[in-house]
């Protein structure tokens, strides 16, 4: 049984333009101490679903309203708010992008590790402090007796970064969902947290939900990956299949637009036509068809369901469930 | 290189106060930008890349006269560009242009996609409401959009559809020079592919040079000829693109390529990570400004600052390791 499994999980929010629905019937899942990343461009509703899971999506105007999310053989979405509240920062964590935002700035850091300690371990006021300590170490600050009564706005963004990673594992949870945990950082802190990373899921055995745009970051760390695109996955297999036979267009497209070296340099770069469509502009039928270049005769049909193209390969297009019909 | 550089910065230096130095107490300077020297041949793409706080953006500003500089100069076709007068500079302008990194914050909400791109024209009197119009359509046509999108608002249009507009605003004036800083990092990534086409495509019809400030390095290999390296205010290396990208000769170039992600799951690689953050530009120590996170640092680098010095005719680098 998977550590996570989401099925149909749907998350709408009410626009002036009627109800919109961010996530739209998304299904996944993460084994235990598996690295699931999730990759799309803005607004495709990545985050919405990292944040769905959680039950943290602000209501109004956000509202879940389909699906299922088993955790552990639990389901969460059913769980009354209290129960929720002893999941969250205890064995489901989540790392925002911006961690100046994300951080209190009124209290110390070891003031902020140190409340999901006293509250999901019942640990003293003087014990977690001890403890928050003993986290700074562990991911790397240096001088953590100093830091630690110190506030967000002393420490520089990969520090702050490096404090909400501490507060996330403090608990040791099970699962961490990381939100573009590096995207607001430059590229030699984004090595160094990314490291910290890997090494804390090798040490404590967590399993990993990393939410990215960065296909370089996605590479390095993912196990499986997950495309989602207009609130839908679009595309799911390992990683490393991923990237060798990529089999959505919109993955495709993905891929080739990135600058690659030897690449025949100052060639064109092979861009995606268009641009992603406003979720109140979408109609039935796939929602990528307009910038599809493979668009058919079936595309303008009923929208195709998420099927196992190939072993461990499961694609949403029309292409594949053709070929599936085919065979 | 040949012949006399389009632009050529000497020098270049910003540094700004903070606070403290009234009565007493010694003022404290902020030294964004510490003495920086290139040149840009006509017809090249120079990418000036680095981390958050590095000063790139700051050089391009000084290269616009957005902000003064404290020392150095510009010359722009050989003429100082920092000793003009504000009328001289006006026209100077024409042939200079900028797209800045954000579309959302540079484009007047309140203005039609018309009246902005019409606007430079206006300032600097050219032509009558006839010739403007043609003028505006030639252009539209070239950045990609249709005659539609002259009616509408910036706020119709999505991020990558507006930098077309400011692209398109930057083109009005036929300028030689164009600053782009970050043009594209706050666009999707299927989108930065179209609008870095469009840039390539622009250069070419139209012979632009271009001093383009970013920090994915993986775009920056890609679109540029030469490339400079910065680090807390000063060039630490700077060559032809290839020559920098395949043998970086800067401890800190080669920290930062080594850490761009590779978007290739079957190449695992062991990366040799800087520790810490990039020190405060303030009060900076004496010696090499990179010390504090060289893993190749040496007691010389605590005491001399290093040189940008030419190692072949493509590349310089400025590293006690080399000289």
């Amino acid at each position: 049984m998977p550590l996570l499994e989401v099925q149909g999980l749907t998350t709408t929010f009410n626009t002036p333009k009627g109800p919109v629905a961010a996530v739209d019937g998304v299904d996944f899942c993460v084994d235990r101490g598996e690295v699931l990343g999730i990759v799309g461009e803005s607004g495709c509703g990545k985050s919405v679903t990292s944040l769905s899971v959680l039950r943290l999506v602000p209501n109004p105007p956000g509202r879940i309203t389909g699906g299922s999310v088993r955790f552990d053989g639990q389901e969460l979405l059913s769980l009354p708010e209290e129960q929720m509240r002893k999941v969250r920062g205890n064995r489901i964590s989540m790392i925002f992008q911006e961690p100046m935002t994300a951080l209190n700035p009124v209290f110390t850091v070891g003031n902020q590790i140190g409340e999901g300690l006293r509250l999901h371990r019942g640990l003293s006021r003087h014990e977690a402090r001890e403890r928050s300590v003993e986290m700074l170490e562990r991911v790397g600050i240096p001088a953590p007796r100093m830091r630690v009564d110190e506030y967000p706005h002393q420490l520089s963004g990969g520090m702050r970064q490096r404090v909400m990673i501490a507060m996330a594992i403090a608990c040791e949870p099970d699962l961490l969902f990381a939100d573009e945990p590096t995207t607001a950082l430059d590229v030699t802190i984004q090595a160094q947290i990314l490291a910290l990373l890997s090494e804390l899921r090798e040490r404590t055995g967590m399993a990993l939900v990393m939410i990215s745009h960065d296909l370089g970051v996605i590479a390095e760390t993912a196990d499986r990956v997950a495309i989602m695109y207009a609130g839908r996955v679009v595309e799911e297999t390992t990683t490393t299949e991923l990237f060798r036979a990529p089999m959505h267009p919109y993955t495709q497209g993905l891929l080739a637009s990135l600058p690659r070296v030897g690449q025949g340099s100052k060639g064109r770069l092979a861009a995606i036509p268009g641009t992603v469509p406003a979720l109140t502009e979408l109609g039935p039928g796939c929602k990528f068809r307009d910038r599809c270049t493979e668009r058919f005769a079936a595309c303008d049909g009923p929208e195709p369901p998420l099927t196992l193209a190939a072993e461990g390969h499961s694609v949403r297009c029309h292409l594949y469930a053709r070929a599936e019909a085919r065979a | 290189m040949s012949g006399a550089p389009l632009l050529e910065v000497e020098g270049l230096a910003k540094h700004f106060p903070l606070g403290g130095g009234w009565l007493g107490g010694e003022r404290k300077l902020l030294k964004a930008v510490d003495g920086v020297s290139f040149a840009l041949a006509a017809g090249e793409l120079v990418a000036l890349v680095g981390e958050s706080g590095c000063g790139k953006s700051t050089t391009g500003r000084l290269i616009l006269r957005l902000l003064a500089p404290t020392t150095g100069s510009v010359r722009f076709r050989g003429e100082d560009l920092l000793a003009a007068d504000a009328r001289r500079m006006k026209e100077l302008r024409r042939d200079i242009q900028v797209i800045f990194q954000d579309p959302y914050a540079s484009l007047n909400p309140r203005m039609r996609i018309g009246t902005i791109l019409e606007e430079p024209l206006v300032v600097h009197g050219i032509g009558n409401a006839g010739e403007r119009r043609e003028r505006v359509h030639e252009v539209l046509g070239q950045v990609g959009l249709t005659e539609s999108a002259l009616g509408r608002y910036p706020h119709e249009f999505s991020g990558g559809q507006r930098q077309r507009v400011c692209i398109a605003r930057a083109l009005m004036l036929g300028p030689s020079l164009v600053v782009a800083d970050e043009p594209v990092s706050s666009l999707d990534v299927s989108i930065q592919a179209q609008v870095i086409n469009l840039v390539q495509d622009l250069r070419q019809a139209r012979e632009l040079t271009i001093l383009f400030i970013a920090h994915d390095l993986n775009m920056v290999r890609h679109i540029s000829d030469r490339v400079a390296v910065m680090y807390l205010g000063r060039i630490v290396e700077e060559g032809r693109t290839e020559a920098v990208y395949q043998n970086p000769l800067h401890p800190y170039t080669r920290a930062l390529l080594d850490a761009v992600p590779i978007a290739d799951p079957t190449v695992r690689r062991q990366r040799q990570l800087l520790s810490g953050d990039l020190p405060s530009p303030v009060d900076l120590p004496p010696g090499c400004r990179f010390q504090s996170r060289c893993p190749e640092v040496m007691d010389r680098c605590r005491k001399e600052d290093p040189q940008l010095i030419q190692m072949d005719s493509v590349h310089r680098v400025a590293c006690l390791l080399h000289g």
